[in-house]
């Protein structure tokens, strides 16, 4: 949806730091919204969930900030805060009351120009244990929860930076050393490879005064090189594109992964359709035919994960009691055999494209959401008016992208799949 | 920057004065024949957010027939009079819209989000999947069986392990000691004409509430409304169950044996307050220092002093009986006892010392400061209205809200805490390696152990 009558302002420091500033008046909150370009895809095999815990560290203390007192100051003010990690990046953000942006602002440039001064080895042991919690919580002691980190070995080869979970692995997270962390921000949390998006209630001059106090001293580094899709672009080996993956589960589950074109492609845009096309709602074909028809499924869902390189798209499906995850793989096939084939039904088409508008008007609702988006959009596409064109180009989605899509990257030797079965009981 | 006089980086910049906050304007009404309405008319956003909330929630099942209203709210949306379940689909989600339905104790609702010009057909398919459910055989039979494997799914998962044997530790055959989804041996034994007598018993404009938030004028809308539910049936309120609890005999812990698990999910808590308790507020307060946010004594006690877990959080249930505090987290196996003590030594300390003035400020604050927050989306203005029409506040609740908050001081607190929390009476829970855990878990009073796989 549009801004109202408010624009946006894209500007820069000359220390090379992006920064979107739109105003929204309707509620007196303001969103800070930092991304770093760094994700879990910038480390190397053997030393992965190095960016992950390293966002952990961030919110440990800098030189003016004490530990744990960025959550301090922000909940004390009113307001909330988080951060998060993925393959391709790093993100920072606090909503507050409108009146406290200078001091979201005060919080994100002490730890981009001062943290290194409020690191050290005991709050990085603390971290480390935390971490691993969170590992056990999510994957280890979690149903299914080993196989998307087996998926995605299958789906891209030794070498190629998606192959690891961007978590970590355990015995990873354990080993990370402080002079690690340390080079990992020097190389990476400096401003010319970040992006700071503000959203809400604010003046544009009187906001970019307070930006350009707290980030405009801060040093011009170089950005570090960044990663291009050619430069990983590894086909998948033949021959080791299935696993059986038994765990503590009472059901089966599939998941079959393929490779389509990055975020922002046209062809990422079309998965995105398909996705929501083939399984979004009750009205889709394959929840009509597994869950409600054959009744071959428990479930079923179909999404594209918003990757910067390429994309994995997925299906996942939980089989009834009873039922061989293998039938429900072969449905599957047959759906999309059917679609490539001969195209989406228009109606199915239309469907899938007007709950995506639908969305696109939804999320548009919450401050944090357009302010990540914004620094979204600048990271990957140095664009921060795609929030604004999203709604065309998924509008300009049509039935031959969709049958080209199936064509070029979900034919069936692309796929890969894991199946995670019920354990035999001991 | 030669423009900007040095900065002082050691402290934050003083705070601009403070901007009011005011939550939505809302017109409640009540039309015949006995509906009760809530419309908030919010126009940042070109959505409505449909919300028919009938007094058919989980708390209205006996016993032996526990499952039966999330059952009936499950198969509402697969067949009415005039529709298949395919039809309702594809009539909402064609326009981009969803439709669901679902119960929780109090309540059952039918959802409905769409675009605004589409507000029309969204209410004649709520209306429809509302008062003309079906209950078609062959979609009571499929979600029968679907429901089972679901629950058996939950049997694997640790953390619904947890609660589910958390719920019977403080409620024993209370209601809340029962599952809402019911149990295989209940949900398998409901027949088509046990849903549509169970529909026929609630479903009633008397003690119903539409909530309607987004892009809509009230007066245009109103009429319209009067007129959909003019033939609903009406029905005396139903009455409510006796909410009883356990009463606990000491620190009685249970242990669910999943051998090998690489982490322990673990319960603490008792039977807490109603949402109806003239202490709900201050108790939410003096829960939110304890426990309710990342800065909470709890988390930074064994997240970030200790490292015991990801994180660790306590709550009030928000029921129309009393329902459970507990306090949640999943620990590294070997810190299970000593997560156990601190998080008892927590609820002690604010027992014990009053609390300092600075600590509850700010606790208050994030609360004030977060209240606009929570009303940013259509579903969350939604949210705060389904509090007001299912707990029967005031219509004047939410501008008081902040002077409530505002109100509570360290007495509240400490007094909230020794009433409302308990260390000698206290359930413990924790689902892991027997072997590991009973040893440790022992020196904190006697040890009860089930398998993971026990129904």
């Amino acid at each position: 949806m549009s801004h109202g009558s408010q624009e946006l302002e894209c500007r820069e420091l000359t220390n090379g730091l992006r920064i979107n500033l739109l105003p929204e008046r309707s509620l007196p909150l303001v969103s800070v919204n930092l991304w770093y370009h760094v994700g879990s895809k910038n480390e190397t095999a053997g030393r992965t969930g190095l960016a992950h815990l390293f966002e952990h560290m961030l919110f440990q203390g800098s030189e003016n900030v004490g530990t744990n007192d960025h959550f301090r100051w922000v909940q004390q003010a009113g307001g909330v805060a988080n951060g998060s990690t993925w393959y391709d990046r790093t993100n920072y953000f606090e909503t507050l009351p409108a009146h406290q942006l200078g001091l979201g602002l005060w919080l994100e440039s002490d730890r981009m120009g001062f943290l290194l001064p409020g690191l050290d080895e005991d709050k990085l042991e603390t971290q480390r244990q935390v971490v691993m919690n969170e590992r056990r919580e999510r994957v280890d002691n979690q149903p299914y929860g080993a196989a998307m980190e087996r998926l995605n070995e299958l789906l891209y080869p030794v070498g190629h930076p998606y192959r690891w979970p961007v978590i970590g692995y355990m015995d990873d997270i354990a080993a990370a050393s402080l002079d690690e962390v340390r080079a990992f921000f020097s190389t990476y949390y400096t401003p010319a490879n970040a992006v700071l998006s503000l959203v809400g209630d604010f003046l544009v001059e009187e906001a970019w005064d307070l930006v350009e106090s707290y980030f405009g001293d801060l040093p011009w580094c170089a950005a570090p090189q960044r990663l291009e899709s050619h430069d990983v672009h590894i086909p998948r080996a033949p021959g080791e594109s299935r696993a059986i993956l038994p765990d503590r589960v009472a059901l089966a589950r599939l998941y079959a992964g393929y490779r389509v074109p990055g975020v922002g492609t046209s062809a990422w845009y079309t998965a995105d359709v398909l996705a929501e096309l083939l399984a979004g709602g009750k009205a889709s074909p394959l929840y009509r035919d597994l869950v409600h028809d054959r009744q071959l499924a428990q479930d079923v869902s179909a999404y594209v994960l918003p990757m910067e390189l390429e994309a994995t798209f997925l299906l996942v499906a939980t089989a009834r009691p009873g039922v061989d995850p293998a039938d429900i793989e072969r449905r599957i096939e047959t759906h999309l055999d059917r679609v490539g084939e001969h195209g989406p039904e228009e109606a199915d088409l239309d469907r899938a494209t007007n709950t995506i508008l639908t969305s696109i008007a939804s999320r548009s609702q919450t401050f944090d959401r357009k302010a990540d988006l914004l620094s979204e959009y600048t990271t990957y596409f140095d664009d921060p008016t795609r929030l604004e064109s999203d709604a065309d180009r998924y509008r300009a989605v049509g039935t031959e992208d969709v049958k080209s899509l199936l064509g070029d990257f979900l034919a069936a030797d692309r796929c890969a799949a894991v199946t995670v079965v019920p354990a035999e009981a001991d | 920057m030669a423009t900007h006089p040095a900065l002082d980086r050691s402290q934050p910049p003083s705070p601009e004065a403070a901007r009011s906050f005011s939550f939505p304007r809302f017109e409640s009404h009540r039309i015949e024949p006995g509906l009760r309405v809530l419309l908030a008319p919010i126009h940042r956003t070109p959505l409505v957010d449909i919300r028919l909330l009938t007094q058919a929630g989980a708390q209205f099942d006996s016993a032996p027939n526990a499952g039966l209203a999330h059952l009936v709210s499950a198969v509402q949306d697969e067949g009415t009079q005039s529709r298949t379940a395919d039809q309702i689909a594809r009539a909402i989600e064609q326009l981009g819209g969803y439709l669901s339905t679902g119960v929780n104790w109090e309540t059952a609702a039918v959802s409905c989000g769409v675009l605004a010009e589409h507000l029309d057909t969204a209410l004649d398919l709520v209306n429809d999947v509302a008062a003309q459910a079906s209950f078609p055989e062959a979609e009571v039979d499929r979600l029968e069986s679907q429901i089972v494997a679901e629950i058996e799914r939950r049997r694997t998962q640790p953390s619904a392990l947890a609660n589910l044997h958390f719920a019977r530790a403080v409620f024993g055959d209370g209601v809340y000691g029962r599952r809402i989804i019911g149990s295989a041996e209940t949900v398998m034994r409901f027949e088509r004409q046990h849903l549509a007598e169970f529909h026929k018993n609630h479903f009633s404009a008397r003690g119903a509430t539409l909530i309607i938030c987004g892009d809509i004028d009230p007066d245009i809308l109103l009429p319209r409304l009067e007129h959909l539910c003019a033939a609903w049936p009406v029905l005396e309120p139903p009455a409510l169950p006796s909410f009883h609890h356990r009463e606990l005999e000491g620190i009685e812990i249970t242990i669910v044996d999943r051998p090998d698990a690489p982490q322990t999910e673990l319960r603490l808590g008792h039977v807490g307050l109603s949402r109806h308790h003239p202490d709900y507020i201050p108790a939410a307060v003096m829960n939110c220092l304890l426990g309710g946010r990342f800065m909470s004594r709890i988390n930074i006690n064994l997240r970030e002093k200790h490292g015991y877990t990801y994180g660790a959080g306590s709550s009030f249930a928000k029921r129309s009986g009393a329902g459970p505090f507990v306090v949640s987290t999943a620990v590294g196996t070997e810190h299970t006892a000593a997560a156990a003590t601190e998080i008892l030594r927590e609820i002690e300390r604010l027992q014990r010392e009053a609390v300092e003035e600075v600590e509850l400020a700010e606790t208050k604050s994030y609360l004030l400061g977060t209240f606009p927050y929570s009303t940013q989306t259509l579903e969350g203005v939604t949210a705060r209205l389904y509090d007001l029409a299912v707990f029967e506040l005031p219509d004047d609740y939410y501008s008081t809200y902040e002077d409530s908050i505002r109100s509570v001081d360290m007495a509240d607190v400490q007094r909230c805490a020794q009433t409302h929390l308990s260390t000698d009476r206290i359930a413990i829970v924790a689902v892991g390696p027997v072997t590991e855990l009973g040893p440790a878990l022992e020196r904190l009073g006697p040890v009860r152990s089930v398998p993971a796989t026990s129904s």
